[in-house]
């Protein structure tokens, strides 16, 4: 097997204040492979972003990394000073966050922020920085004279294109996705999604991709973990997944989407009040498919549904 | 059901909306234009059936909803909510006329005041629609009960609650008004995937216990298909397409229908839509609504789908 893109091990996240500490992230351990798309799911709060923030050594204080390694091309991110962490974002590790299209620049042009992105990181002329630019919204189709208008003459789904041809724009091996699609409606989002396939396709990088989604992320993916209280309760390829979840919170995620088509029957979902504590470690329970044992309780605000 | 409102009668339906057309003003620096929200809106509910209004932002679906709570007033065209006019209604007739249409919003965050327990935010509505109840404490525990939550919720405060019980909490004032329609708007949008079911299956079970009539606007076709009887798709301020759900779903005509359809995240999809064929519907969008006699042509009687398409042509 392939050296991996990214290892992550064990990796402990707590916010800590004065009067206690919260686990945001709890032993969590995956990897990734080169050109493979990895989705990580799982419903608010459960730690999805400060495992994507930890791996672009993005958090900042309460939080802290306390436990764990992530091991990047099997360099380790954790031990990187500021300057080679600053050369090695970007270039090698790309991140899209979740409002992403609001995250350019107002007050200036496309193309401006396009150049400022090329030469900080690899220098080199503005004509030249200019035609990577021109490239790269022709691979997300957009017309290339666009780099002379502002993000407010975009539309949404438009900003969300530039935004992740910005993040490919210096070829990285990994792309991080955090929610990149839940701002837009279903059409823009699948245009979306294509071209972050052809993308991927064209220069071959791999992706974790971040979403609640389960419909979506079965669609797009090649692996999934399923993360439930800063735990990863199930980590199996997509197929494995959709045909036979394990653990019940994944269960209860996949049965929370009706479909399209078929018979109409009653979903159940997930109710209210019930948790599942006493999260044990992974263990393997078929090809590739490994689950952690839980306990599942309701509490007393029962759900009488 | 209160004064304002006639008792509905067997075979009248609960809302009907005729020719409704809404437009706003939008200016620019040289020139103000009108943007048509709604155009020529006909839509008609049956006391206890769920409706859903889908379409993609901008499309009017809350607009639509908003004109039914009279939070919008129309250009033209005239609403009945069980057979009475509700076209220029104020005052006390306005707010009558509220306790027996009531909104559920997006945003569950947002709708509960932060610095009252829930039980307060109960108080306040049963005070206000139903001001002869003796004993409120009574109601306010069959509200929670009625919504799937234990009566202990009553002395939380809502930053204590989960966002699927905070919804449950919005829906269970709602229902301290009594109301005979309920419009929810984009409902489940903000709660987290694994209790949005929960919140949809509360809906289905007020409209089955109750009979309350139920207007769902969202943008997600599966939900829509889920809970409602009948799906009216819209599309730049018109509804182009409509029918019983399961049907609507299984065979859509208008290609924005298509589009949509063809757009959902789906497994089990053998093929989905390429940029070809995407950009072939969203032409054919194009001619379709740019058709200059465009009427309601019956696909399937029995199950009401209709599509608007130009009559004039094949």
């Amino acid at each position: 097997m392939s050296v991996p893109v990214l290892e992550i091990q064990d990796l402990t996240v707590e916010y800590v204040s004065d009067e206690r500490a919260v686990t945001g992230a709890d032993r969590v351990s995956f990897t990734i492979h080169p050109g493979e798309i990895f989705g990580l799911a799982g419903e608010s709060g459960c730690g999805k972003s400060t495992i994507a923030n930890s791996i672009m050594r993005l958090l900042k204080a309460p939080a802290q990394i306390t436990n764990g390694k992530i091991l990047f091309d099997g360099a380790d991110v954790l031990s990187m000073n500021d300057s080679s962490l600053r050369s090695w974002r970007w270039n090698q590790v790309a991140m899209v966050f979740q409002s992403a299209m609001n995250s350019l620049n107002p007050v200036t042009r496309i193309g401006e922020q396009f150049i400022d992105v090329i030469r900080t990181h690899r220098g080199g002329s503005r004509a030249s920085a200019l035609q990577r630019a021109r490239e790269l919204l022709q691979m997300v189709h957009i017309d290339p004279t666009r780099l002379k208008s502002y993000p407010h003459q975009l539309s949404g789904g438009q900003r969300q294109r530039v935004v992740i041809a910005m993040a490919c724009a210096l070829n990285p091996r990994l792309l991080i996705l955090d929610e990149p699609t839940t701002a837009l409606d279903v059409v823009v989002q699948q245009e979306i999604l294509e071209q972050i396939r052809e993308l991927q396709q064209e220069l071959g990088f791999a992706i974790l991709f971040i979403t609640h989604d389960m419909s979506l992320m079965l669609e797009l993916s090649d692996h999934i973990g399923i993360m439930y209280g800063g735990r990863m309760v199930e980590l199996a390829p997509a197929d494995t997944l959709r045909h036979g979840p394990r653990h019940a919170y994944t269960q209860a995620l996949l049965n929370a989407f009706p479909p399209l088509h078929g018979p109409r029957v009653k979903l159940t979902g997930l109710s209210e009040d019930t948790t599942f504590t006493d999260i044990q470690d992974l263990e393997l329970v078929g090809d590739n498919h490994w689950v952690a044992p839980a306990r599942k309780t309701t509490s007393a605000l029962g759900e009488s549904l | 059901m209160t004064a304002a409102t006639a008792q509905p009668r067997a075979g009248q339906p609960a809302v009907s909306i005729r020719s409704l057309s809404k437009s706003f003003t939008a200016s620019t620096f040289l020139r103000r234009k009108q943007v048509p929200a709604l155009r020529d809106i006909d839509l008609e509910m049956r006391q206890g059936e769920i409706v859903a209004l889908v379409g993609e932002s901008g499309s009017g679906k809350s607009t639509l909803a908003r004109c039914l709570a009279i939070l919008e007033t129309p250009d033209s065209g005239e609403i009945r909510v069980h057979g009475k006019k509700i076209n220029g209604l104020g005052g006390a007739a306005a707010r009558r006329y509220r306790s027996d249409v009531q909104m559920i919003f997006q945003d569950p965050f947002g709708s509960l005041n932060p610095t009252f327990r829930v039980e307060h935010i109960l108080q306040r509505a049963l005070a206000l629609h139903q001001p002869k109840l003796t004993s409120s404490r009574a109601e306010m525990v069959r509200l929670v009960t009625t919504v799937g939550l234990a009566p202990e919720v009553l002395g939380s405060f809502p930053h204590e609650l989960s966002g699927g019980q905070r919804q449950r909490i919005a829906i269970a004032r709602v229902l301290a008004a009594k109301p005979s329609v309920i419009l929810a708007d984009e409902p489940t949008s903000m709660l987290d995937v694994s209790v949005r079911i929960g919140v949809l299956n509360l809906l289905h079970k007020l409209r089955d216990e109750h009979g309350i009539t139920i207007l769902y606007v969202t943008h997600d076709l599966a939900s829509a298909r889920y809970l409602a009887d009948r799906i009216a798709v819209l599309h730049e301020g018109r509804i182009v397409e409509s029918g019983e759900s399961v049907q609507l779903l299984d065979s859509p005509t208008h290609p924005y229908t298509r589009l949509l359809v063809g757009a959902v995240p789906n497994p089990d999809r053998d093929h989905s839509l390429d940029a070809q064929s995407r950009a072939a519907l969203r032409q054919q969008i194009k001619d379709w609504s740019e058709g200059r006699n465009l009427r309601k042509r019956v696909i399937n009687e029995e199950a009401q789908h209709w599509v608007l398409s130009d009559g004039s042509g094949a």
